[in-house]
């Protein structure tokens, strides 16, 4: 058996250096940047409504660095901030919805005449594996951009180059937690044999059979995919505010809990508090200026924004 | 990389070079210059710091607004003759620009 199931990899670096890293080399600049986007965007600085289309760059870089602090606060203090994570959430949410959105809208008048940026699979992954922290409500609409999405085939792989396992697993067992089905998301080849075990096991009544063994192995596997990608391979986990957050692990627990199934037990030192477990589920209430104001201006130039979304739930919920 | 804002073009060259001839440069394997560049973007967001240059940022932003507004990408082929050379003097660079998918 390959080792990548039974060892940490060697270079997966420390918890202390991964800490230090993430709360002393915060990207300020790239942040400051993604910030002043938005706050041109909801001020109105240029009224051309296909603007939304710099709020999905400026959305895609806020996130990143705000989930990069969430991590780096939670491995300092050895607690989940929470507010911290809403945070991120209210933003990567608002991306998710706005790009597919601008999809749906752009379709349909260029009647599929020209190509769009594709839905980033690391955004829509984040998005779906963070909104089980909150609530089945959150999880169903993350659920439903998922499904549409990737049924529609508006999802960007990178095909050999980025086999993004961790992240088609996550997009297959939330399929199979709420019972849809559809070829596309049939077809998305994990190109791991473990994620295939997992998928049949995840729900099993008792732990201790099967599933205690195979999230070990994903929790080493974690390890092996944290790491940076080059241009011939790429792996799940390369941004380092993920290199100690085992986010497939948690997602399992959560759906797991939901379902009233026993919690599995893993030891491994990527489940060391506060990653051990998930806070207690809870609807998202933060909301900021900054996050708000987009909002309104999308609102403002697009009063379908919400029922198309609202349209996207419904079909599968 | 170069983004023309106006005509919502990025252009994306990749070159290939040989010792023995233009024609015998490789042609740019792999995914194609849209999906490159979405890759690109992607990893744009990645690094940890502020060791990239502040023009990435505009760079990646002006990428993506393209790719975003169903812009074209067009690859450029640089297919170049890298001179051998001989006792201290050098040959003559051959280059030839190609269209690519």
């Amino acid at each position: 058996m390959s080792d990548i199931y039974t060892t940490t990899y060697k270079r997966w670096k420390k918890r202390d250096k991964i800490t230090a890293e993430l709360v002393q080399n915060v990207p300020v600049k790239k942040k400051a940047f993604a910030e002043s986007g938005l706050i041109e965007y909801s001020s109105y600085e240029n009224t051309d409504v296909t603007e939304i289309t710099s709020v999905l760059a400026d959305l895609g870089s806020y996130y990143y660095v705000l989930l990069g602090q969430a991590v780096g606060e939670s491995l300092k203090e050895g607690a989940f901030v929470t507010t911290d994570y809403e945070k991120v959430y209210s933003s990567l949410r608002l991306l998710n919805a706005c790009h597919l959105f601008w999809h749906i809208y752009f379709n349909e008048t260029s009647r599929g005449q020209h190509k769009l940026a594709r839905i980033d699979e690391y955004d829509l992954f984040i998005y779906v594996v963070m909104s089980v922290f909150y609530s089945k409500k959150e999880f169903a609409t993350a659920s439903s951009i998922a499904f549409y999405a990737l049924n529609k085939e508006l999802v960007f792989f990178f095909g050999e180059f980025r086999k993004a396992a961790t992240q088609k697993f996550i997009f297959k067992l939330t399929a199979q937690f709420h019972g849809h089905t559809s070829k596309e998301i049939e077809q998305l080849d994990l190109y791991e044999p473990l994620f295939d075990e997992l998928l049949n096991h995840w729900d099993d009544e008792d732990p201790s059979l099967v599933l205690n063994e195979l999230l070990l192995k994903a929790c080493y596997r974690h390890t092996h995919h944290s790491r940076d990608g080059n241009s011939k391979e790429g792996f799940d986990f390369e941004f380092i505010g993920v290199h100690h957050f085992p986010l497939e692990i948690l997602f399992i627990f959560r759906l797991r809990e939901w379902r009233g199934l026993a919690m599995p037990t893993v030891e491994h030192p990527i489940m060391a508090p506060p990653f051990n477990t998930l806070p207690k589920e809870t609807e998202p209430t933060y909301s900021d200026e900054l996050i708000d104001g987009v909002y309104a201006r999308i609102r403002h130039d697009w009063p379908n924004f919400d029922s198309t979304l609202e349209d996207v739930r419904t079909l599968y919920f | 990389m170069i983004v023309d804002p106006d005509k919502n073009i990025v252009y994306l060259a990749e070159m290939k070079s040989s010792q023995n001839g233009v024609d015998v440069a490789r042609d740019p394997n792999g995914p194609s210059p849209r999906a490159r560049l979405e890759d690109w973007v992607r990893k744009s967001k990645g690094p940890w710091g502020d060791n990239q240059p502040g023009e990435n940022l505009h760079l990646s932003k002006q990428i993506q607004k393209v790719l975003a507004s169903g812009g074209e990408v067009r690859g450029i082929w640089i297919k170049v003759e890298v001179p051998r050379i001989n006792e201290g003097s050098g040959g003559t660079l051959q280059m030839v620009l190609k269209n690519y998918e």
